[in-house]
């Protein structure tokens, strides 16, 4: 039998077994491809019209593929984001920088670099208290330009492929928390001042769950899932002990979690980079589904041990390296990896493959199209 | 002076104490050189020791290195004074084109310490600017980070930069960050690398053969 795409990813989300693994490719906001690496892939693929029409996002750094592009490597997925509000306190700066609807100053180092955050609005106070919250605005979150035409633009993908639609929602509780208060000053404050912190999550916790009300309610029904981002993940462990996370953050996400199964019967992708083994047992209490990018070369984060020891409760999405074996592998490299990943992590359903984080202007076009055409061909099932 | 009280006020990341502690210490006469190699030292290295091992996190070791610097603070001014030197002088940056500072903050925290004398340039350090540090604070090692694949090749380009200014024979050069690996440190001929910044100081120890 043949599976359209959109079946097949709702099959695997569902742990079950599938005619070859699912494949995304720019359906996420790191999943998605640097706009030299495409240039460089359109010629070697003979499509360099598609270079006229290449649409930017997150200010240039990366590229959406296009869909001819998508078609071509027999995608499954299709990624959607909620939009920019009408209301906000966004402000380009001299230079390339700008400030965002959270306060924070953002910059890039050259033309297509990626942004970086650089300075967030809490960022200099150096004993915070809870009524520091409220010495600076934040976004609203039932501003109707976020979901305007969303649901006219999902409906025409629906009825003109028949591909799985994933929700993007913006950053979650803590990715925010430390772009508004400073990376290392909010864990600093995750110990030193817990009432501030405590407070800060609260607020933005408030804003997220009322973005993703509001986008739900609107396209709930229509999406075969809704990732959410929160990075708590260096090389070598996550960023807080489970324990700090158990007291100052599970709740936040718990709570975002009942929001977003209370709106949608999509599963819930949560994304965060990095060596999270240790909270995973966590995140699943929260109502986590499915964990994107599975960093396989960060401490813990063996495919074949994730998958013997959460793949009951867990699916995963992503797992072929951006760090060694995308940019300087061969293409055979490239193809072991995809292959490996499918006998891994594929078996018995559970995962949809793609690259770990966005593909770096440097990887090699070769290595891409040995990564989607390996994938396509290899239906063997995994035994 | 029991200086393990200070060790234990950085271990604990108590950096009101451990500045109290420090400005008692300096006035009843105490040599800073001293509080910092019996005090600090010993403190970061025990929370060098279970960052590494995996018993703590981030945020642990961010308040001891707060309590740290907070007596620091109070007794390294005071050095340049008495005449009394570091163990060696670090020069360390994000290269050229990254703006990640992340992970070379914590490593230059840990150098520092660790008893090292460390010169942070930032994030976004051209190949002359680094050059130009190393002439100005005699320095014994040039230290690069680079957390895009894509500016890797600025790492080679800043050592090539430190051979024409002729200072490439007077300094070690040590790289880290997540795309760089050992490989990538023979191939561009660094002399040292490390993982993360736990190992760092000990990598900095071997090719500066101090203890």
């Amino acid at each position: 039998m043949t599976l359209t795409h959109r079946e097949r990813v709702i099959l695997a989300l569902n742990h079950e077994e599938t005619d070859r693994v699912p494949i995304d490719f720019g359906g996420g906001p790191a999943t998605q491809i640097h706009p030299t690496a495409y240039s460089n892939l359109l010629a070697m693929l003979g499509f360099e019209e598609e270079n006229q029409a290449v649409s930017h996002r997150g200010e240039g750094q990366v590229v959406a593929p296009s869909e001819r592009v998508l078609q071509h490597f027999d995608v499954d997925v299709r990624g959607f984001y909620t939009g920019e509000p009408d209301v906000s306190i966004y402000r380009p700066l001299e230079g390339s920088a700008y400030i965002d609807e959270w306060g924070a100053r953002w910059e890039k180092a050259f033309t297509l670099a990626p942004y970086i955050n650089v300075l967030g609005p809490l960022q200099h106070l150096t004993d915070p208290v809870p009524a520091d919250v409220d010495s600076i605005p934040w976004p609203v979150p039932d501003d109707p330009g976020r979901v305007r035409g969303l649901r006219a633009r999902m409906e025409a993908m629906r009825s003109d492929t028949d591909c799985a639609i994933v929700l993007n929602l913006p950053n979650s509780t803590f990715a925010l928390s430390q772009r508004v208060r400073g990376f290392g000053e909010l864990l600093e404050d995750l110990l030193l001042n817990q009432a501030f912190a405590e407070a800060l999550q609260e607020r933005i916790t408030d804003v997220i769950c009322g973005i993703a009300t509001l986008a739900l309610q609107e396209v709930g029904d229509l999406i075969d899932g809704v990732s959410i981002a929160d990075d708590m993940g260096t090389q070598t462990q996550s960023y807080m002990s489970p324990d700090l996370y158990r007291s100052m953050l599970k709740k936040h996400h718990a709570r975002f979690g009942e929001v977003l199964h209370a709106n949608t019967r999509a599963p819930v992708i949560m994304h965060s980079d990095g060596s999270i083994r240790q909270l995973i047992p966590d995140l699943i209490d929260c109502g986590v589904n499915v964990i994107n990018p599975v960093q396989v070369n960060a401490e813990g984060m063996d495919p074949e041990k994730l998958k013997q020891d959460f793949g009951r409760d867990l699916c995963f999405w992503g797992g072929i390296d951006t760090q060694q074996v995308l940019p300087f592998g061969t293409p055979e490299d490239v193809a072991n990896a995809v292959r490996g990943r499918h006998r891994d992590l594929g078996r018995g359903g559970g995962y949809v493959l793609a690259s770990v984080h966005n593909i770096q202007s440097e990887v090699p076009p070769e290595n891409i199209i040995a990564m989607f055409e390996t994938a396509m061909s290899d239906v063997t099932a995994p035994v | 002076m029991n200086f393990s009280e200070l060790s234990e006020m950085v271990i604990t990341g108590q950096h009101i104490a451990a500045a109290e502690w420090t400005q008692n210490a300096l006035d009843q006469g105490v040599e800073p050189i001293e509080l910092i190699n019996k005090g600090l030292v010993p403190g970061m290295d025990e929370i060098g020791r279970r960052w590494k091992e995996g018993g703590i996190h981030m945020p642990e070791v961010l308040i001891a290195a707060r309590a740290m610097k907070a007596s620091m603070a109070l007794a390294k001014p005071l050095i340049a004074v008495s005449g009394q030197e570091m163990k060696g002088t670090i020069v360390i940056g994000t290269v050229k084109g990254d703006l990640h500072d992340i992970g070379k903050n914590l490593v230059s925290m840990m150098l520092e310490g660790a008893g090292f004398e460390v010169h942070d340039l930032g994030n976004n350090v051209t190949p002359e600017a680094f050059v130009a540090a190393a002439e100005e604070h005699d320095t014994d090692i040039v230290a690069m980070s680079a957390l895009l694949t894509t500016t890797v090749p600025m790492m080679e380009a800043t050592i090539a930069a430190l051979v024409a200014a002729e200072v490439r024979q007077n300094v070690k050069v040590m790289i880290g960050g997540a795309p760089v690996t050992q490989a990538l440190a023979n191939q561009i001929g660094a002399d040292g690398y490390a993982d993360d910044g736990a190992s760092a100081v000990g990598v900095t120890k071997t090719l500066l053969g101090v203890d």
